[in-house]
């Protein structure tokens, strides 16, 4: 991991590294939901869905800032 | 040779879309997909419904070309005018498609003119070309399916109309038994199973008939007889709702001593149901005369309360309802399937259409479909790396209009069988159809591939991955007499399927919030609101004429009460798993307890409005229902049911005031002097009060069971 944006090669097929960190960052999101929903933490929100929202948003800017960079 | 039923379809299907292909090909039409597309759709049970469904979807392509062509031509260069009058076109027919006979005609003029208007803007063919080219390829694909259906094992529509109808008598006899035996009471779940299947045929039965007499000489000959008999079992089902409805109030007077002719008559009912059956067997009787003298005068009412009066006038009025039924029923059978002619009946059918009034589910999916079109086109406009373009507006379009009469599946459930289906034509595009070199090898590729698909996906359980599965194979192998190959192409594909199902779920979830949880607790409160509704409406004064406004307005409360309870039930099999569904069912079941009750109170109050016994009760009976209206005016608020304690006790008092001041009115004036009709018109209303009484008690301890707390609160 060199610090710079680099595409993501799946064999021949280019992927552009903003599409992974924003798809992992949904999954990411979707995991938190499953999990407070589960453990019925949601109950403490105010609006579910604008907090689905954000949690893909901060999980796909940390993914993008540390982990893939975009 | 020995096939079921289920490979013989296949077989049709797969052996016309090799047929549709082979001459679109043949005639070096582009995009011979489209006349593929249609076989794919139109491929029902029995060639009458193919054929029904395929005219459909020729008229509505018809309409869409026309609207497609006006609309360019209207706005040529000015696309946010296009795109406004698109949409709104596009929002009117996804809300047309709430009709009862042809929603699939109006799909289809919505999704072919985004298709024909958007397709027409990216490409280098004229509009008109593009039109032409659709109607063209929608009637081949129509035509080839038909053809192949009537001609391969043929199964007629009046064959499976005659079955239906035969199933229909047997369940609808089943159930007339498991009524009289207390089913319900002592096996509920037996009971309501029951009650789906009857009504589930009967849904069938009423698409036959309005099938079958295309494609057969017979039934069309005696088509009114066959949709009165649909009439009858829709106003049948109610009856025997309404006469279960009212057992609880009925059980303690000893029925048996005080209706002398009650075991006649349960066992007159059964003739009439097994002699329909014999005739829709075919077999040779002659119906014998049937028995009608059931006599209200010989019932015995000596040393009954006022209430318990009332109650045995409810559960008589019903049996007489179900006695003209079936009487009917056997008449028009018997004209339908034996020598007799329409002219002997005495009788008129009243037809139940569809009240016309706003069917709020359908219209907020044409919203949907309407705000999908937007964002989609938006999209489009301001991002224009997305892939595949205008493929990402068209497709946009025709999942939102098609999902928008199914409110209750989730996005993310049609993520799988999207992606298998998608993955299964990426598999034979890129892999398979490189190394094929003739129609035949290719023809074998797509006879296989779709007898495959409608083989596997048979049941109408499946028919989402059946759909799915041959729309994609369709839509990715791409087959064209000029075929070129590309990765990029099934990429493409792949995502903006991907992203049309992002935005339905952000617009699904960010405008409506379709929650089970929250949709269930939202037709709770509209439910109570339109009940309130009608019973304000009843305190006005009688002897005004209501507006047109205010009937129309009358007519959608009365809808909504009936038609709530069904589809609180269709939300809860998605309701979270730490909610007990079976305490949300039996709400459902109450509160359709209470719907029909108030309904049937509703009709009696009406009837009432010029008789003299009831001026004398009207002041009780409209503090009635004042405080009614008041808990009813709560339960919008809160549905916890912590506020009808009230009511019901309320109820209690004011019974016996009730029942004083009938018996004061009849002395005064003398049992003779007031008609027979309009004294069981009174006792009717008395017995219809105690019922929603008794409904609202059960509902408030039901309320007691509920898991409010968790149904309430804030989900994902």
């Amino acid at each position: 991991m060199n610090g710079f944006p680099s595409e993501w090669a799946i064999g021949t097929v280019y992927l552009p590294p903003f599409l992974v960190a924003a798809a992992l960052g949904l999954l990411l999101s979707w995991l938190t939901a499953r999990l407070m929903n589960r453990y019925r933490l949601s109950r403490f929100l105010l609006y579910p869905p604008g907090v689905f929202v954000a949690l893909a948003v901060i999980y796909t800017v940390i993914l993008g800032s540390w982990v893939i960079p975009i | 040779m020995l096939l079921s039923d289920r490979a013989k379809d296949a077989i049709k299907v797969a052996l016309a879309m090799v047929i549709a292909y082979a001459i679109a090909l043949y005639m070096d039409w582009d995009r011979p997909y489209w006349a593929g597309l249609a076989v794919a759709f139109i491929s029902l049970e029995t060639s009458g419904q193919s054929f029904h469904k395929g005219l459909q979807r020729l008229g509505g392509t018809l309409l869409a070309a026309v609207m497609a062509l006006t609309l360019l031509s209207l706005f040529p260069q000015q696309r946010w005018m296009f795109m406004i009058a698109l949409s709104s076109y596009v929002f009117f027919c996804t809300y047309m498609m709430k009709s009862k006979h042809n929603p699939y005609f109006w799909n289809v003029a919505a999704f072919v003119t985004i298709i024909v208007a958007v397709d027409a803007a990216a490409s280098n063919q004229p509009a008109f070309y593009t039109a032409v080219l659709r109607i063209q390829e929608t009637a081949l694909g129509v035509i080839t399916y038909s053809m192949v259906s009537v001609i391969l094992w043929p199964r007629t529509s009046s064959k499976s109309l005659v079955r239906t109808s035969k199933n229909l008598t047997k369940s609808g006899l089943a159930l007339f038994q498991s009524t009289i035996d207390r089913e319900f009471a002592s096996n509920p779940h037996k009971y309501l199973q029951q009650q789906g299947e009857f009504s589930a045929l009967q849904a069938k039965f009423a698409d036959l008939s309005n099938i079958a007499e295309l494609e057969s000489y017979e039934v069309w000959e005696v088509s009114k007889q066959w949709k009165d008999t649909g009439s009858l079992w829709t106003q049948y089902e109610r009856a025997l709702e309404v006469w279960r409805q009212s057992f609880n109030e009925v059980d303690d007077l000893e029925l048996e001593t005080r209706i002398p002719w009650l075991t006649r008559y349960e066992a007159e009912i059964t003739r009439r149901f097994k002699t329909i059956i014999d005739l829709t067997e075919g077999k040779d009787i002659k119906p014998k005369p049937l028995f009608r003298d059931f006599h209200i005068k010989e019932i015995d009412i000596s040393g009954l309360q006022y209430f318990q009066k009332a109650a045995l006038s409810l559960y008589i009025h019903q049996l007489d309802e179900i006695e003209r039924i079936t009487y009917q029923l056997h008449e028009l059978t018997t004209v339908i399937f034996s020598e007799n002619t329409s002219n002997q009946l005495d009788f008129h059918v009243k037809e139940s259409t569809q009240p016309d009034v706003i069917n709020m589910g359908q219209l907020k999916g044409a919203l949907r479909a309407f705000l999908c079109l937007w964002v989609a086109y938006l999209s489009y406009i301001y991002f224009p790396n997305l892939p595949a373009g205008t493929v990402l507006v068209i497709l946009a379009g025709v999942y939102s209009i098609t999902l928008s009469s199914n409110p209750y599946l989730k996005p993310v459930s049609i993520l799988v069988p999207g992606i298998l289906s998608s993955a299964f034509g990426a598999f034979i595009y890129l892999l398979i159809m490189p190394h094929l070199h003739s129609f035949w090898s290719l023809g074998t590729v797509i006879f296989l591939s779709v007898f495959t698909i409608a083989y596997l996906f048979h049941t109408p359980q499946l028919i989402l991955g059946r759909m799915f599965g041959l729309a994609n194979f369709v839509m990715m192998t791409n087959i064209a007499n000029h075929q070129s190959y590309s990765f990029n192409f099934v990429a493409d594909q792949l995502l903006v399927f991907l992203i049309v199902i992002a935005i339905y779920a952000a617009i699904s979830i960010f405008t409506f919030n379709l929650r089970p949880e929250v949709q269930y607790l939202n037709l709770l409160r509209r439910f109570f609101a339109s009940t309130n509704f009608l019973l304000t409406e009843h305190q006005k004064e009688p002897h005004l004429e209501p507006t047109k406004l205010r009937q129309y307005i009358r007519r959608h409360h009365l809808n909504e009460v009936e038609s709530i309870p069904h589809k609180m039930t269709g939300w809860i099999a998605g309701t979270s798993s730490g909610l007990d569904k079976h305490q949300l069912r039996r709400t459902v079941i109450i509160l359709e307890a209470l719907s029909i009750r108030l309904s049937v109170l509703i009709n009696e109050l009406k009837i009432a409005q010029s008789s003299q016994l009831y001026a004398a009760l009207r002041k009780d009976i409209h503090d009635w229902s004042a405080q009614l209206k008041t808990d009813f005016a709560e339960l919008v608020k809160d549905p916890t049911g912590a506020t009808i304690g009230e009511v019901v006790r309320q109820c209690a008092l004011s019974m016996p005031e009730m029942e004083t001041t009938i018996a004061k009115v009849l002395e005064e004036r003398g049992k003779d002097g007031i008609d027979l009709e309009e004294r069981l018109n009174i006792y009717r209303i008395l017995g219809g009060i105690r019922s929603v009484c008794r409904a609202l008690e059960d509902y408030e301890d039901q309320s007691l069971k509920m898991d409010w707390p968790q149904l309430q609160e804030a989900r994902f």
